[in-house]
């Protein structure tokens, strides 16, 4: 799924703002603050919303199952009743065993016919799942599913949102608070940052990724960015910290500052993980172009 | 989206509530002691109290009961489940309608046989006419009130709101209007235009009597297919 120049604003507020990306990994991550503009990108993939401009170029005839904010049923009718409702509504085709698969998967069998109003958070969100999946959807749009649930249960549902992605080909997109939880199942993560495309990163080369970070005396700061620059072009400041991904270039950097009579206070090397890269991005990076 | 599938659930989910048998026992309920009061006591009613004495409560109850199909999806929310593909909204609305239009036959049919049989109760005479006008006016009643309310509901999702003004149109607009036609310097043909082309008015004034003359079929039927088109335009564009 394609999306081209996506730009939504409510009255005059800019709520998104030429977004571009491509969902052509198996599992792509969404990740930004809250208002960042995550729902409403997944609204507009699964055209909830209508009044946005650019395109979403999607396979025709393709089906979108989604889950986005909080699970929605008819909480006077069983779980049961609920997944063969927004089913059959669609298509004729029922795979009763197939549903049956993922209930048993995700502990809902001896549930599935009670009342939804009796369910708990994390059972709720399950439910929704197993909804958003059972017409076998080439994509499916995940608003945060693993809400409501302990860290075994948010386990085992990505690890089943993986599983089946890989099995059925299916395009996912999921969007979550947990950083930890996107990172392990997901391929690619795009960054949002006030309804703004931040970047896309793969998460196997970002994860590889070494950073070097120079602590510099408060006064030293800003010049030693400009020296540090010179050499990355990418190199970011966060308050009197300096960091570059030219690790290969530490003696070079370290002569242009001593020739400047900068030194740094300390020099840390890390290996990234989404957790640092979100917070660079989001504290005081700048922005990447749009892919 | 199968427009046939989503039909079948809403008239199962109809005919296995409570609500709608309730509902019809309230219309039947005022009816009966009309018919009872002639058996028993000579009370000085034709068959045509009978239908007003439906109409009583039927005139709301079967709004509410067709509202009830699509209110609980904005209420619950699982309206955003299916409001995905311009095509499902289209059908969504499709489905929609032809239930209502089967939850105003579902009343015509029991206030068909209630007056009938009440008729008979009672010793009156039904008129041969009664037994397709009963039927076909609750279907058109149904679908005037149930469509537009439909449709609002496309612009505000407000659900107790919308109650709230079904009521008032039903139980109080036409009485304004009653006002209006009283003035004495309302033109002739405003007055005309009111009681002859108006469904907002003439339609729940003349649910009880079924008294209908051309014109009301012929501005009802409109007023019901233009309400139907501006509510499929705007669902479309509509953001959930």
């Amino acid at each position: 799924m394609e999306l081209t120049n996506i730009s939504k604003k409510y009255r005059s507020n800019v709520v998104l703002d030429n977004i571009n990306f491509t969902m052509d990994s198996n599992v792509t991550g969404l990740i930004g603050k809250n208002g960042a503009g995550k729902t409403t990108i997944m609204k507009i993939m699964c055209s909830i919303i209508q009044n946005y401009s650019g395109t979403v170029n999607k396979n025709d005839g393709a089906e979108i199952g989604y889950l986005i904010e909080e699970p929605k049923y008819y909480k006077n009718k069983s779980g049961e009743y609920n997944i063969e409702y927004f089913t059959k509504i669609y298509t004729p085709n029922y795979d009763k065993i197939y549903i049956n698969s993922l209930l048993e998967q995700l502990g809902m069998t001896g549930y599935v016919n009670k009342k939804m109003k009796t369910y708990s958070m994390g059972m709720k969100q399950k439910l929704g799942l197993v909804i958003a999946l059972a017409r076998k959807p080439e994509y499916l749009i995940l608003d945060e599913p693993t809400n409501g649930m302990d860290p075994d249960g948010s386990i085992e549902v990505l690890s089943i949102i993986r599983k089946l992605a890989a099995d059925y080909g299916m395009k996912v997109l999921i969007s979550s608070h947990k950083l930890e939880d996107i990172e392990a199942v997901s391929d690619d993560i795009v960054f949002i940052d006030k309804g703004k495309l931040s970047s896309k990163e793969n998460v196997e080369q970002l994860s590889t990724t070494v950073t070097m970070s120079f602590v510099f005396d408060n006064e030293d700061t800003e010049f030693a960015l400009n020296v540090i620059k010179g050499f990355d072009d990418n190199a970011k400041l966060t308050e009197n910290i300096v960091s570059t991904t030219s690790v290969h270039l530490l003696q070079e950097i370290l002569k242009a500052l001593s020739v400047e009579s900068i030194y740094p206070a300390d020099i840390n090397k890390q290996q990234r993980s989404v957790k640092d890269y979100y917070f660079t991005q989001m504290k005081g990076g700048g922005e990447h172009e749009n892919q | 989206m199968r427009i046939s599938k989503l039909v079948s659930y809403d008239l199962k989910n109809i005919m296995t509530s409570w609500l709608t048998y309730f509902s019809i026992a309230l219309c039947v309920l005022p009816a009966f002691g009309i018919a009872y009061s002639v058996a028993n006591f000579k009370g000085p009613f034709e068959v045509i109290q009978l239908t007003y004495f439906f109409a009583f409560f039927g005139s709301l109850l079967v709004v509410i009961i067709a509202m009830l199909s699509y209110t609980k999806d904005l209420s619950q929310n699982t309206i955003t489940l299916m409001m995905n593909e311009k095509s499902s909204r289209i059908k969504y609305y499709i489905a929609k309608v032809i239930t209502i239009g089967i939850i105003g036959l579902i009343f015509g049919i029991a206030g068909t046989l209630s007056t009938y049989f009440l008729a008979e109760y009672a010793g009156l005479e039904m008129a041969g006419e009664l037994f397709w006008q009963i039927p076909l006016h609750y279907v058109l009643y149904a679908l005037f009130y149930g469509t537009l309310f439909l449709t609002i509901s496309t612009f505000f999702t407000n659900v107790l709101a919308l109650f709230i003004v079904a009521v008032l149109s039903i139980m109080m607009l036409p009485t304004l209007f009653d006002g209006l036609l009283l003035w004495n310097d309302l033109p002739e043909w405003a007055g005309t235009f009111i009681t002859d082309w108006f469904p907002l008015y003439f339609i729940s004034e003349t649910i009880g009597s079924h008294n209908w003359i051309t014109e009301h079929y012929i501005s009802t039927i409109v007023a019901i297919i233009l309400i139907i088109v501006i509510g499929l335009i705007r669902i479309q564009k509509k953001d959930y």
